[in-house]
């Protein structure tokens, strides 16, 4: 399982390098042009004058916050985060199974004595092994830049770190609808886009039911709507709520993926 | 004792029924020949067998295992070549064979590896280079050392001959004899005929999901007509007297016949005229199976 799990790693190597070091650097940047924007204040007036949508977009509609580790916190939820880190989520779960299967590289490694179950476990660690390393590299880019800057002495390091938890628990939870999906699919490219679709729209109904209020009651069902790092820097109690949401959306999605495969007929 | 065992296998994809009740049966150390034109169900029976496909209905073992609860330990005995030669993007050649081997849990080159690389002539250099750029040849050659390399106790086959050129076939008929000879059982599928001829022992014929027949290859070939097409020199007769041969057609001193009886009878015939030339075309796979079409379920073949 150890060589499945290092040879995905591998293949997956290129693209893990480049959202997580991509977002470093957005963390980094973010903090490191916080004085740019003109500081708490300015920002904060900027944020009251933007239309309601803009301020659902971030969960930001009671406000920002006070605190530069809000302001932080706030990019956390920008799209630019989520879709990168989702891109790396779908490249792994698709290629787990489904687009194997759809090119007949399964066959052969199938043919080995591991449990099917165990091969994807594999792919699954991969994929939660990844997630982590994204959110780690995003949080230390905002240590980072909070260091350069000087701010370091203002930044909640260990409140950040729970709001990439949350961050993290999207990635996994989508990783679990993904690999759900790929495990039983023989079409690679069709998991990646089923799944993306499906993730839209959970996006869009969070944002509606943010700005909407007969869609509110819809929200719920989505899993942007558990993403909430300014709730998390602003000491928010609804923290444990989204990570046991979110975490057991990925657990579940995990067990049944391997439970599936492992009884699935490979037909390619 | 049997090797493989199928049992009433049924197996339906969609509105597609792919088995209608497959029975096979391959005694230990045997070299089995699936016969079948693509789309026959072939493929389907040997991923039963491998356990990537559960059957609807019916049996499969593999060395008294069955084939989908057990298949973890029937994996670690057997080798497999997919009808499907395709590698995960990254490997070189080298690469590929050794993560194969460590999903076996085995480290390092292994002996038979270096021997089988040999004899299919996969050089160092080619080993060192990505898959990805491996002509179909090189490829299928890549594959059936990953399937033979850990020497094991039934190798199935699905294809094995396809893209290799006629020199690489009769070294693969070699090694799969000499593997037979450790006592090795081998399966092997094909919709060459003359490729099952030249190396197994026993045959099945499957088409529409169904086994038509089993036996020996010499019982399968009973009673079928084979092409002869003669060229006479000079005027050619105006019959020929010989039992079992059918004139298919003449163009002037070149006839076609279709010779269904004993060959010593129609050379001495023959042998009565100047012949300018003769062909004596080998059993297709499609006459092989006219003899079958339409015929209900499986039989035995007589001599086998």
């Amino acid at each position: 399982m150890l060589s499945v799990f290092m040879y995905t790693l591998r293949s997956h190597r290129i693209g893990l390098l480049a959202v997580s070091f991509g977002l470093f650097l957005m963390s980094l940047i973010i903090v490191y042009t916080f004085d740019a924007f003109g500081g708490l204040d300015t920002i904060a007036e900027l944020f009251e004058s933007l239309p309601a949508p803009m301020t659902a977009m971030f969960r930001a509609q009671a406000g920002f916050g006070t605190s530069i580790t809000s302001y932080i916190a706030l990019d956390y939820r920008h799209p630019v985060y989520i879709i990168a880190g989702l891109a790396f989520v779908l490249s792994v779960s698709g290629g787990a199974a489904a687009r194997e299967i759809e090119r007949g590289t399964a066959l052969m490694l199938l043919a080995s004595p591991i449990p099917r179950w165990r091969y994807l476990l594999a792919k699954v660690g991969v994929l939660v092994v990844g997630a982590v390393i994204i959110v780690a590299m995003a949080w230390l880019g905002s240590l980072a830049g909070a260091a350069l800057t000087g701010l370091a002495g203002d930044v909640e390091a260990g409140t950040l770190l729970l709001a990439q938890v949350n961050g993290l628990g999207v990635l996994l939870a989508s990783g679990g609808i993904a690999m759900l999906l790929s495990a039983v699919s023989s079409d690679g490219g069709r998991t990646v886009s089923v799944t993306a679709g499906i993730l839209t729209v959970m996006y869009f109904l969070d944002f509606v039911g943010a700005i909407w209020s007969p869609a509110e009651p819809l929200a719920p069902l989505s899993l942007f709507y558990y993403l909430d790092p300014l709730a998390v820097a602003a000491g928010g109690s609804t923290f444990l709520r989204d990570v046991v949401v979110l975490f057991g959306v990925g657990l579940v999605g995990f067990v049944a993926a391997l439970v599936l495969f492992q009884r699935r007929d490979i037909t390619r | 004792m049997q090797a493989l065992a199928v049992s009433g296998v049924h197996k339906r994809f969609g509105s597609v029924q792919a088995l209608q009740g497959v029975d096979l049966a391959v005694e230990r150390g045997a070299i089995f020949g699936f016969l079948g034109p693509n789309g026959a169900g072939k493929t389907t029976t040997i991923r039963v067998l491998t356990g990537f496909i559960r059957a609807d209905e019916g049996d499969a073992h593999v060395l008294g295992m069955d084939a989908w609860s057990d298949t973890v330990a029937i994996k670690a005995r057997l080798g497999f070549l997919p009808d499907i030669v395709a590698f995960a993007s990254g490997f070189t050649g080298q690469e590929f064979l050794n993560y194969v081997a460590s999903l076996r849990g085995i480290r390092g080159r292994l002996p038979r590896q270096a021997e089988l690389l040999e004899r299919l002539e996969l050089p160092n250099a080619a080993l060192r280079r990505k898959v990805k750029g491996y002509s179909s040849g090189m490829a299928k050659k890549l594959a059936l050392v990953q399937a033979m390399q850990h020497d094991p106790d039934v190798l199935i086959m699905d294809e094995p001959t396809e893209a290799l050129d006629p020199l690489m076939r009769q070294e693969l008929f070699s090694i799969i004899r000499e593997t037979r000879d450790r006592g090795a059982t081998v399966f092997m599928s094909s919709h060459v005929l003359s490729d099952v001829e030249e190396v197994c022992e026993r045959v099945a014929l499957i088409r529409d999901g169904r086994i038509v027949g089993t036996g020996s290859v010499e019982a399968l070939r009973e009673g079928k007509a084979r092409t002869m097409v003669v060229e006479f020199r000079g005027t050619p007769p105006d019959r020929l007297s010989v039992r079992g041969v059918e004139v298919l057609s003449r163009d002037g001193v070149r006839w076609e016949l279709a010779v269904s009886g004993d060959i010593n009878d129609v050379l001495r015939e023959l042998a009565r005229h100047d012949i300018a030339d003769m062909t004596y075309e080998r059993l297709s796979l499609e006459s092989l199976f006219m003899g079958f079409y339409g015929e209900d379920g499986g039989r035995e073949l007589t001599g086998a």
